[in-house]
């Protein structure tokens, strides 16, 4: 029987006061733990998805939600710009420009987003093909990992798409083509798991057929579809289909890396669109910089919250302690009689309340984590972000510290006091 | 082995309570008996090492418990004097053997289980052994209390009013069980008491008033 068994026995002793200190302490760490980690990997995973993207050029509008929609696939569009407006930027003669990625959002497949595009745009994500191959014709489509682990995909299958980005029977497409899977991503971390990415022509085949059968059906022939065919139908394969060519088409945004990010005119060109043209540009580490002073606000409420869990939960061991200490002068005066060095008691009371930290933090660090999984389950599907469960951070380490901090700062009175014990006194009374 | 020559004490300086001079042998026994307030629990105290003499001398095992320091005397206390207290209280959140087994621990001795049994079966507490002590009858943690002070295998072994809230039947056991259990590990005792009915037992007595 050494002190630290003897303690851990103390602590157990006391059932309902250790479940007490053991929720509260558990609740609080639990909860910063839950921050810190959300915190991470909400960050690592806008940060992954930053992708060297310099600026955004889409609709006029909110430009968080330009940047959330185009970059995060979140938010709903701002809108559409012509490609003729955005022929500028899309064109490799422009000097400022390294790299531009046209992207047409606006249908979905059971929930996950359809992003007609170009291989332009998987060189972005520096992505690879774990299976297949990349999208070449029309209808071709490459889908995230985790659409084909979610909807049970593989190569070759075949889907229609709905219109928007709900999962909606009532808003499937009726156009008769059926998207083709032809290939499947590596997984990258990177909201290109959750995609399906096709060509542009692609896109505007579905909306086009489908206006054109609704027209159909309502009888209304005026309008002359060779016209719009001779656009349309053509079939496209990447290789030999240039989007400047289609300059009465839209697109939702195109993405811009610069070739040097401190060049100046690259710096004013978010200004000169915002001013010059009808149409806007975002620059997304300002925005996402700007999203996180919104949602920082709320994130320091809870921690403050947090923070006072522990301190309340500090504020229990040390009366778990400190009551237990008065039930149990009589024994640390006997240990003393037996032996036992004051600094021995001391020890004794400190390691309860280390115990009890320990414990407590552990438990904390469980909840956390699980809670992550939880959140994790509910954010992937609706934002589009996986969260990893079994990440750990530096920062848990200097949390666990504290906590060690929090029982021992807790037990030094009780230790103190036990230290204090005056064998003489207590044993006459 | 125990000597007190001029030993005296005083609460706040107030009134001083003066004891008789005494020695002891090793293997001998002493009762000292005394009315309330005669000093008898501040006595066993100052031969317990619990308290130092503010005046006099008390020599056991040809050393003087009032030069000692704290700490050397905290070991000393451990390794060879054992004390029965009065109120029979224990550790509650370990069991009859291991609160035999951190006594043997704290005193510096190693832990002798053979021994600690064999003293459990004397007493007829082998089958509580595991037991935790809120279980035990009072007179099983009375018979525990006796053991405790001569796990150590002490000294000197001092007993606090070790009879006095029993019955002549169960005052008999008692000292039937403190004077083997001293026999068996040849120690010392000094019961410092106020039962008369002790009178009889003890040859060597001295009384305090």
């Amino acid at each position: 029987m050494n002190l630290l068994k003897l303690s851990w026995r103390n602590i157990i002793n006391k059932p309902l006061n250790m479940a007490l200190s053991l929720i509260l302490f558990a609740l609080g760490i639990g909860l910063i733990t839950f921050l810190l980690l959300v915190n991470d990997q909400i960050r690592g995973n806008f940060d992954k998805n930053l992708a060297g993207i310099d600026l955004v050029i889409g609709a006029k509008g909110s430009p968080l939600q330009m940047i959330l929609c185009n970059m995060y696939h979140i938010d709903n569009p701002t809108g559409n710009i012509s490609v003729k407006d955005a022929t500028p930027f899309l064109s490799v003669r422009n000097p400022l420009v390294k790299m531009a990625v046209p992207l047409s959002l606006g249908d979905s497949f059971k929930g996950f987003r359809i992003v007609g595009t170009d291989h332009k745009f998987v060189d972005l994500y520096q992505a690879e093909l774990q299976e297949g191959t990349l999208f070449e014709h029309d209808y071709d489509v490459n889908i995230g990992i985790t659409v084909a682990h979610d909807l049970s995909l593989s190569v070759g299958d075949k889907f229609e798409s709905t219109h928007g980005f709900m999962d909606d029977e009532d808003m499937g497409h009726d156009h008769g083509k059926s998207f083709v899977v032809k290939g499947i991503f590596s997984p990258s971390g990177t909201v290109l798991d959750h995609l399906i990415v096709t060509n542009t022509p692609s896109i505007w085949h579905v909306h086009h057929e489908e206006e054109a059968n609704a027209e159909t059906e309502e009888d209304h022939n005026h309008h002359d579809l060779n016209h719009h065919d001779n656009h349309i139908h053509e079939s496209h394969s990447v290789s030999n289909f240039n989007l400047l060519d289609h300059g009465d088409k839209e697109i939702t945004s195109v993405l811009i890396q610069f070739k040097n990010k401190k060049n100046f005119q690259a710096l004013s060109l978010p200004r000169n669109i915002n001013q010059n043209t009808p149409m806007q540009a975002a620059t997304p580490a300002i925005e996402m910089n700007r999203l996180y002073d919104l949602i920082g606000v709320g994130v320091d409420t809870i921690r403050q919250l947090a923070l006072l869990i522990a301190l309340v939960s500090g504020i229990s061991i040390f009366i778990s302690l400190y009551s237990a200490l008065r039930d149990r002068k009589y024994e640390l005066a006997l240990m003393r009689v037996n032996g036992a060095s004051p600094s021995k008691l001391f020890s004794l009371i400190l390691l309860e309340g280390l115990i009890l930290a320990i414990i407590g933090s552990l438990i904390g660090f469980i909840i956390g984590h699980v809670a992550l999984g939880m959140f994790g389950d509910m954010a992937s599907d609706r934002y589009n972000y996986s969260f990893t469960v079994f990440k750990f951070l530096k920062a848990e380490i200097w949390l666990f510290v504290a906590s060690l901090a929090i029982g021992a700062i807790a037990a030094i009175v009780p230790a103190i006091i036990a230290y204090k014990t005056e064998i003489h006194k207590t044993l006459s009374s | 082995m125990l000597s007190v020559k001029g030993l005296s004490y005083s609460y706040d300086g107030k009134s001083t309570i003066t004891f008789p001079d005494f020695a002891v042998k090793q293997g001998d026994t002493l009762l000292v008996l005394g009315e309330s307030g005669s000093g008898k629990t501040t006595l066993l105290h100052l031969l317990g090492g619990i308290i130092s003499p503010q005046k006099g001398k008390i020599l056991l095992k040809e050393k003087d418990l009032g030069s000692l320091r704290d700490s050397v005397l905290d070991r000393f206390r451990a390794e060879h004097i054992g004390i029965v207290f009065q109120e029979a209280h224990f550790i509650r959140s370990i069991n009859v053997i291991e609160n035999l087994q951190f006594v043997q621990k704290l005193s510096g001795d190693k832990v002798d289980n053979t021994f600690i049994k064999s003293l459990l079966k004397k007493v007829g507490l082998d089958h509580r052994m595991t037991h935790k002590i809120n279980k035990l009858s009072q007179g099983e943690k009375q018979r525990l209390n006796i053991l405790r002070a001569v796990i150590t295998k002490p000294s000197l072994i001092l007993a606090d009013e070790p009879t006095s809230a029993l019955d002549d039947t169960n005052c008999n056991k008692v000292m039937a069980l403190l004077e083997s259990l001293t026999d068996e590990v040849n120690a010392s005792l000094i019961i410092v008491t106020h039962d008369n009915r002790l009178k009889e037992r003890f040859d060597y007595k001295i009384e305090l008033s």
